[in-house]
């Protein structure tokens, strides 16, 4: 039963659920939970509070069961509501301090590029800098990113989804999906900038 | 949407439309194949910041951590779930009534006793002060009455061997007729409660002592009860007219506000000096003379 149940689409799964079926819904929780908790880790900055969001997540799924559209697609729905209870855990733990941002880049600054940025000296992954130390920094930048920058970051690049699917899951326009997701890249290399800038800093 | 564009971060358009030929890669660089030279730069370029992404710290969930977060997901919805069936719950056989346990019950009993202990006492205060307020006035009615017949008669309150006092006490029955008085003007017919042998009865002092008709009275006890049946609180005042004394005392059932009957026919609170005891005994001051007293006027208060 188990093994048939693994074969079938989210959106046949959530519709088994609604006929009844809860080990169908285990299923499609089970099939959720590593990418998704990992997505909601990055979101939120925290496993536990990653694992609350997930939890709520699902509860939502399960309140809302009833009124999805079969015919849609199941993974933008769940990270619509996955992203809105990421944004209610933020609201109510607002106490993170946002790095600033106003940085000039690109054409409306000195004309500094992006990519100049980038080339300005970036030590690769590997090189000079213990592994862990860097995988707190990119930690740092990351967390520091505005809340609608870092949901665009992490749709696009982990969860390899399309600008249409994002549009989708944030129900922003694409037009804005895009000019976000552009200013999301140039604010995380101008946050890593600024915190090796800042690193060096108290080294010295 | 315009607010978003204000102090937003931008990429060059080159570096932009590379950004976008990467998510319509789903970021595998492979898959974008002839570039020149300086495109080929800006996207090893994105890919190695956007590469930093990947040491985000965070470790794949186990398989043991995932069935836990599953449990844990579905304990969470059964608990969310139960809980609105507790609030929607309105079934026969599970509405609040039934389910009331003893402790309940006995809360809400004790409840209604303690409204009721509050209500009653003053239900009944009310109910007294106003028979009280009455009896008051017909005291002092019936003392004014005593003392004018009194002035009248040469300083004596009352010569039983009169005719009409004889009237007034009767031969063998301790009922007490105002009507002489009332005939005699000593008294206003109107003033309810006065007249009729039933509402007043007297007694001789000392209580083993027949009433003797020939004994000239002088010292009169008014109140609302039968000093002898109840006595629970005495008082007196003494009058003195033509240099005989008269005492006037006033018997309380109620040690609450005593009252007594003073010579200006006004009723006085003498709680505080009252006494309350079983027999004539009086040992305040106030009420030394009463143990002289010749006739008990009593009224028995409704109750």
């Amino acid at each position: 039963m188990e093994g048939m149940l693994d074969h079938q689409t989210d959106e046949a799964l959530l519709g088994a659920y609604r006929e009844g079926d809860r080990e169908a819904f285990s299923v499609l929780v089970e099939r959720y939970s590593n990418e998704l908790v990992l997505f909601l880790t990055k979101q939120t900055g925290s496993r536990a509070a990653a694992e609350d969001v997930f939890q709520e997540t699902f509860l939502q799924i399960h309140n809302s069961a009833s009124t999805f559209d079969l015919d849609r697609r199941f993974k933008p729905w769940l990270y619509t509501i996955a992203v809105n209870k990421g944004r209610d855990w933020h609201r109510r733990n607002a106490r993170r301090k946002a790095v600033s941002l106003s940085a000039n880049v690109g054409k409306d600054g000195d004309g500094q590029s992006f990519a100049d940025l980038m080339a300005a000296d970036m030590p690769g992954p590997s090189e000079g800098m213990q592994e862990s130390e860097m995988r707190q920094r990119v930690k740092h930048v990351v967390d520091s990113l505005p809340n609608h920058y870092r949901e665009i970051l992490l749709l696009s690049y982990f969860q390899k989804m399309s600008y249409t699917q994002i549009a989708e899951t944030l129900e922003i326009p694409l037009g804005t999906v895009k000019s976000r997701l552009h200013s999301a890249v140039a604010a995380f290399g101008t946050g890593w900038n600024q915190d090796e800038t800042d690193t060096e800093e108290r080294e010295e | 949407m315009t607010k978003e564009h204000e102090d937003m971060p931008m990429l060059t358009d080159a570096d932009a439309n590379m950004l976008d030929r990467l998510v319509d890669a789903e970021f595998d660089p492979s898959k974008i194949t002839g570039l020149d030279g300086g495109d080929q730069a800006r996207l090893e370029r994105i890919i190695s910041i956007l590469g930093l992404l990947d040491s985000y710290p965070v470790a794949e969930l186990t398989g043991e951590d995932r069935t836990t977060l599953v449990n844990a997901t579905l304990a969470r919805i059964d608990r969310a779930e139960s809980e609105q069936a507790d609030r929607m719950h309105f079934e026969p056989g599970s509405s609040p009534v039934s389910r009331m346990g003893v402790p309940e019950l006995i809360a809400v009993a004790a409840i209604i006793i303690l409204g009721l202990s509050i209500i009653f006492p003053m239900l009944n205060a009310t109910r007294e002060t106003s028979t009280r307020s009455v009896h008051r006035n017909n005291l002092a009615q019936i003392g004014g009455a005593f003392f004018n017949h009194a002035g009248d008669n040469d300083g004596v309150l009352a010569n039983t061997d009169a005719p009409e006092w004889k009237t007034l006490f009767g031969e063998s029955t301790n009922r007490l007729d105002m009507q002489p008085l009332v005939e005699q003007n000593y008294m206003n017919p109107e003033v309810p409660g006065l007249q009729g042998e039933s509402l007043w009865s007297y007694q001789t002092q000392p209580r083993t002592h027949a009433f003797q008709s020939s004994v000239p009275v002088r010292t009169v006890l008014m109140g609302n009860r039968n000093p002898y049946m109840t006595s629970e609180v005495v008082s007196q005042f003494s009058y003195q007219q033509d240099e005989v004394n008269f005492s006037v005392v006033l018997i309380e059932s109620h040690v609450w506000s005593p009252s007594v009957l003073m010579s200006d026919n006004s009723v006085e609170d003498i709680s505080g000096h009252a006494y309350e005891g079983d027999d004539m005994r009086i040992p305040n001051p106030k009420c030394r003379l009463l143990e002289q007293a010749d006739l008990f006027l009593t009224h028995p208060i409704a109750r």
